[in-house]
């Protein structure tokens, strides 16, 4: 068996704080294969994007990163900055989550992706990076494209925008696409434009992509495994059928719950009571505990850690016991 | 029509401006062809009133007032764009390094502003002309030591915002380097306050110029230089004439440049209708 694309081992991220260290991400353990989709979902704070920040190395020095971060089996953790620019953008590559600010607002699109092109590829010429721009802009479906590399951001619409973060991020062949949210600004049309040039880019070029979002419709459509993050640590990780109807983790089971349907009319939608624990003021059990329905008394004494039962990893003491 | 429209965008203010400011800058260039009297020699009786002859009358020396006036703005205009260009170059070079860099390198860099800015910016000026000797050159070193620290603080305070927007982090994310996030991803977004500073600074610099031709520590005679004009002007009291010619260029560049600012800052502001 090959080595996973991207391997990501009992990642730990703490702050400082007055207090002492926030720990914001507690032992974090997924893989991505080449050509694989893994939806990482999880609420708002939940440690999904600082995931992927110590993942490319992104964070401030003052932010604590331990564990262990292996791209085709070379440990990303602890490299030089210079020595990280060599993967970010060439071999890693990130979709940020508002194609409204994350485009430079003064410098054409096209010449945005030259330059993508350019830091890691010098040796090429001007013309034949800007050919290139022009045809991966040809690639996401932007139509007319040589015209609309000469445009500035503010000429597109939201859509255009994601497909040319889209374009910039593939620049240089990427192996891993990091995607964080990338259709949470788009309507859902747009979505599904957006989703379905990332589906063929993975299709075509056997890429592997994290796809970081709240939205389990898109998940399930799109991810072959799902990892379900909860204050700070992955707490289910399966292939998505698994996950989808055979939830073992009572979070995930609530978190289905509470999606609308189209074929059931109800007045309310089902919710989880409650705000995840922030990093300060987690419980000494499982950090779930306070609003989960199923506590038994080993839940608010003991932290369970992420096990295999059946075809999924749980962190959830019951998680062998109840079938949903 | 693309031009039409952006003349209607400026308003009014800012092509008055435009226009005292042209009007100065075709008169620098041209006055050579066609004034009729020399700046430097007699034209006339001396301190005479304004007649035909002499718009503007004519000074203790008998040179005519208006010409000098005319004269005076080959002196103004020219070093206060050397002293606008160099300090907001300068200031906001240091500015952005202190925003990019942080840490100490910031610090000692913003010290140094509170430092020259603590001080009255007429009062340092004089002090650093007095140091160094009168003469408009030490004056023009004068005024670039107490204006660059506004540029410094202000592109300190755009890169500070700037750095923080997502297309920086994204840039990062695709492996640009750290002098290639800074002047492509941050400076591009960071000189509009500078710009429009500098050019309100530009009237300013023209009166701190004055202001220490004044008192003598700037122009010296026989130059015709505005504020050299108006100490001689000032000591004719009842010939008012003498120093109301320079006084007026003062007063209409200043007022010039300041609402080519305003105008530009209305134009340059995204937030502004």
């Amino acid at each position: 068996m090959t080595a996973p694309l991207i391997e990501v081992r009992n990642l730990e991220v703490s702050f400082p704080a007055a207090t002492g260290r926030l720990t914001a991400l507690r032992g974090v353990d997924f893989h991505v294969n080449a050509g694989e989709v893994l939806g990482l979902v999880g609420e708002s704070g939940s440690g999904k994007s600082l995931t992927m920040l110590s993942i490319m190395g992104l964070l401030p020095p003052s932010v604590q990163v331990t564990g262990s971060v292996r791209l085709d089996g070379e440990e990303l953790l602890g490299q030089s900055e210079r020595a990280l620019r060599r993967y970010r953008g060439r071999r890693i590559a990130m979709i940020f989550q508002d194609p409204m600010t994350s485009l430079n607002p003064v410098i054409p699109i096209g010449d945005q992706i030259v330059e993508a092109i350019q830091i890691h590829q010098p040796q090429l010429s001007r013309r034949a990076a800007r050919a290139r721009a022009v045809d991966l802009l040809a690639q996401v479906a932007i139509p007319d494209p040589q015209r609309r590399a000469g445009q500035y951001p503010f000429e597109f619409s939201g859509g255009m925008r994601q497909r040319a973060m889209i374009a910039m991020a593939l620049a240089n062949d990427p192996e891993l696409l990091i995607a964080d949210e990338p259709t949470t600004a788009l309507d859902v049309t747009i979505q599904a434009q957006v989703i379905e040039v990332m589906e063929r880019l993975r299709r075509e070029r056997g890429i592997g992509l994290i796809l970081i979002t709240h939205d389990l419709g898109l998940v399930a459509g799109v991810a072959d495994r799902v990892a379900i993050m909860y204050a700070g640590r992955v707490v289910e990780q399966a292939a998505t059928s698994e996950v989808f109807y055979r939830p073992r983790h009572p979070y995930t089971r609530r978190l289905l719950a509470s999606l609308p349907r189209f074929d059931d009319d109800v007045d309310r939608l089902a919710t989880i009571e409650g705000v995840p624990p922030s990093p300060a003021r987690r419980p000494p059990g499982c950090a779930f505990a306070p609003r989960c329905l199923e506590t038994i008394a080993r839940c608010t004494a003991d932290d369970p850690m992420p096990r295999l039962v059946g075809a999924s990893t749980v962190a959830c003491h019951r998680a062998d016991e109840v079938p949903a | 029509m693309r031009a039409l429209g952006t003349l209607r965008r400026m308003g009014l203010p800012m092509i008055i401006g435009g226009l005292i400011v042209l009007f100065w800058v075709v008169v620098a260039l041209t006055i050579d062809l066609w004034s009729p009297y020399d700046p430097f020699s007699i034209a006339g009786r001396r301190l005479r009133p304004p007649s035909e002859a002499h718009w503007l009358g004519t000074d203790a020396l008998g040179r005519d007032v208006l010409i000098r006036t005319l004269y005076g703005v080959r002196h103004s205009l020219p070093i206060a764009l050397l002293v606008v260009v160099v300090s907001s170059l300068g200031g906001a070079l240091l500015g952005a390094i202190a925003g990019y860099v942080g840490g100490k390198t910031d610090a000692v860099i913003m010290r140094l502003v509170d430092i020259t800015l603590s001080f009255p910016a007429i009062l340092l000026a004089m002090a650093v002309t007095a140091a160094l000797g009168p003469g408009l050159g030490n004056a023009a070193i004068a005024m670039v030591v107490v204006s660059w620290p506004v540029y410094a603080r202000l592109m300190r305070a755009q890169v500070l915002t700037m750095r923080e927007r997502e297309h920086v982090e994204a840039a990062i994310a695709a492996g640009a380097g750290r002098v290639r996030v800074l002047t492509r991803h941050i400076l591009p977004l960071c000189w509009s306050p500078v710009l429009v500073n500098a050019t309100m600074d530009l009237g300013q610099i023209v009166l701190l110029a004055a202001s220490l031709s004044f008192i003598g520590l700037g122009a010296l005679p026989p130059t015709p230089e505005w504020g050299q004009m108006i100490a001689e002007g000032a000591v004719n009291f009842y010939q008012w004439w003498v120093a109301l010619g320079p006084g007026l260029a003062i007063l209409s560049v200043v007022l010039g440049f300041n609402f080519l600012g305003d105008g530009l800052r209305d134009l340059l502001d995204p937030r502004s209708p």
